[in-house]
């Protein structure tokens, strides 16, 4: 597993996240930011796969990440007149995600991952060197033990592409702790990708 | 320190990425969109609100610096320098009288009578009756209009019956309850500040900033005081830049006040029938409504809880003052996990974890307010949570503070005619207000003595 080119990195995921990081047009956000609920739609649909992705694997139910994706939209549609553009739009409406995961997480059920039987038998696009949906799973499973922080982190930075000052923009905390958290989440998702990196020969 | 370069491990990123996430459940665009559509709904009404607030605001505080005025009138004033009389009061005796008369007045009451020639609205006039306790309990009826306030403080729950003056296409009375108040600002509080608290905190405004000039005139066929005083004028919707003040010599109750601007009339209060004291029946606190009104309730969020439990509930340990006033004691201890946004036109961060502390003295009261700097989804962009906005532009004095938890904070100090005497600060993890019925020196003394409580 090698570092990579951060520029590399940053065009790769503009290329990976096809609907665009910032792609919301300041025409529809402008529409937005004074209330049109078919331009804070567009807003929707451009963030939603990626928000679904970080939510789901912070609450570990669909019940749940659909729940707090809808305080999530609720809250950036009412505090969308006051985004002043400091932070790109995406960061921000991460950060309303993740802060209503937390919520959802405090209101005291049980945090569960995802359940195995959801992910048998679903596609990937991921190259499959040997038993890709058996380490999937594991992989799945090594997340869902990771604790909240752990598992946000190495999502917002590894599958998200945020750098380390978005994503500590994102969790509310130091740059220091966003790499720290990293560290500890990567060393326990390693061991279970292990296949993956054996087979691709990194 | 610099940051830490961002290394990404991209093959655990694309093996995350790989994981599936399920859709949505059918209905959740539906629910989303309807949510949405509640949520714009609140907000042009909230908007329609603002405006109605905003035109009402803008009209009583021309009549809230007028009788301000008025009651600075008197107290300036005090006792006429005659040859034969006696000598007129100094300013510290001045101030000590009124400040005595509020902080010892157990009830108001008495009738204010307005009118008003507005290039905008044109002419108005009203009528209303008021009474006041001790307790924070008020009640304000219009005599010549459908418009009645009361607020019960014991149970921390406001009523009104109001006419939708400004709405055409809404039912011509709507009644109003709002529970789970504030004990007041920076947070939502009864409606009371036109004669109750502000008018304290503007008398003293003016005592410490105008030195009005003074004239023996009659009233009524009664000796009166006639006194003229210079006021900023609003930058927004020009009111008034000068009040034309008359005072009772028998009593030393203002009795009538004109406002004028570049010398033409804008508006004339009269306060008649004053009484201090008087046994007020408490029912005149409780307005029930009409059975055929619909009543529009909500709830502010403010619990009242004892001192010790307040960290329990917001997390903190609340700042308490060593030292207060004396006359003044603790009583409201009021929590919300949640509040609306404070400053002007609402800018700042969400309220979040408010502590508000009321003390009260007579007729007076002081707060003392905490809640959380750093929310999340805003940004730490904190203005005067009492700032009023509405076209008064305030320079606060800047001091720093030199005792307490806020030691070597710097502290913007406001004392101006048209808002309650306060200062205001950041830790590093609060947002701190002090305000109410004090003087400068008494503000810098109480947050100099604010230390975390139980």
């Amino acid at each position: 597993v090698k570092p990579s080119d951060p520029e590399a990195v940053e065009r790769s995921v503009q290329a990976r996240n096809s609907a665009g990081s910032d792609d919301v047009g300041s025409a529809v956000l402008d529409r937005a930011r004074r209330g049109d609920q078919e331009a804070f739609a567009v807003v929707v649909r451009v963030y939603d796969r990626r928000l679904r992705g970080l939510a789901y694997r912070l609450l570990g139910d669909r019940d749940r990440m659909d729940d707090a994706l809808q305080e999530a939209y609720v809250r950036a549609f009412r505090a969308l007149p006051r985004f002043r553009g400091d932070a790109r739009l995406g960061t921000w409406l991460f950060r309303i995600t993740y802060n209503a995961c937390l919520d959802e997480l405090a209101r005291g059920r049980k945090v569960a991952h995802a359940p195995l039987d959801e992910l048998a038998g679903q596609a990937s696009d991921l190259p499959e060197p040997g038993d890709a949906l058996g380490t999937r799973s594991e992989l799945a499973d090594a997340l869902a033990a990771l604790h909240p922080d752990e598992r946000a982190v190495v999502l917002l930075v590894d599958a998200e592409g945020f750098d380390y000052a978005e994503a500590a923009e994102v969790l509310g905390v130091p740059v220091g702790t966003v790499a720290s958290r990293l560290n500890r989440a990567r060393s326990a998702l390693r061991q279970a990708l292990r296949p993956i990196v054996e087979a691709s020969g990194a | 320190l610099s940051a830490p370069t961002t290394i990404r491990d991209e093959v655990l990123g694309a093996a995350l990425r790989a994981l599936e996430v399920p859709e949505h459940r059918p209905e959740f665009h539906a629910r989303v969109h309807y949510l949405l559509a509640e949520e714009r709904r609140a907000r042009l009404a909230e908007e329609r609100r603002r405006t109605r607030v905003r035109r009402r605001r803008i009209a009583w505080t021309v009549r809230l610096a007028a009788a301000a005025a008025i009651v600075a009138a008197a107290a300036v004033v005090g006792l006429p320098r005659t040859e034969t009389g006696p000598q007129p009061a100094t300013a510290a005796e001045v101030k000590a009288r009124v400040v005595a008369g509020l902080s010892s007045a157990r009830t108001m009451s008495g009738e204010i009578a307005y009118r008003s020639d507005d290039p905008l609205s044109g002419p108005n006039s009203e009528q209303w009756t008021f009474r006041l306790a001790a307790s924070g309990a008020f009640r304000l009826r219009q005599l010549d209009g459908g418009n009645d306030v009361a607020y019960d403080a014991a149970h921390g729950v406001q009523r009104s019956l109001n006419e939708s003056a400004s709405i055409e296409d809404e039912p011509t009375r709507f009644a109003v309850e709002r529970k789970g108040l504030a004990p007041g600002r920076p947070d939502p509080g009864p409606d009371d500040w036109l004669l109750q608290r502000d008018l304290g905190a503007v008398v003293r405004a003016l005592l410490a900033a105008q030195d009005p000039r003074v004239r023996e005139t009659t009233y009524e066929g009664r000796p009166a005081w006639q006194i003229d005083v210079p006021v900023p004028t609003n930058a927004i919707y020009a009111d008034a830049d000068r009040f034309d003040i008359v005072v009772d010599q028998e009593t030393g109750i203002p009795v009538r006040v004109v406002a004028t601007l570049d010398g033409k009339f804008r508006s004339e209060l009269r306060v008649k029938d004053l009484a201090i004291n008087d046994a007020l029946d408490p029912d005149e606190f409780t307005l029930r409504f009409p059975p055929d009104v619909n009543v529009e309730r909500s709830d502010l969020g403010f619990e009242h809880v004892q001192l010790d439990q307040v960290s329990g509930v917001v997390g903190y340990a609340p700042l308490v003052p060593a030292s207060i006033p004396e006359g003044y004691r603790l009583a409201e201890v009021a929590v919300a996990p949640r509040s609306q946004q404070t400053g002007v036109e609402g800018g700042n961060p969400i309220s979040r974890n408010v502590v508000s502390l009321s003390y009260r003295r007579g007729l007076d009261q002081f707060i003392v307010t905490t809640r959380l700097r750093h929310v999340a989804g805003f940004p730490d962009d904190w203005s005067d949570p009492l700032g009023t906005g509405e076209g008064f532009r305030d320079e606060p004095e800047k001091i720093t503070l030199e005792g307490g938890e806020l030691s070597g904070l710097t502290a913007d100090l406001l004392i101006v005619p048209r808002n309650l005497p306060h200062l205001w600060t950041l830790t590093d993890r609060l947002v701190v207000t002090v305000s109410g019925d004090l003087s400068r020196a008494e503000l810098i003394s109480v947050a100099e003595s604010l230390r975390s409580g139980p």
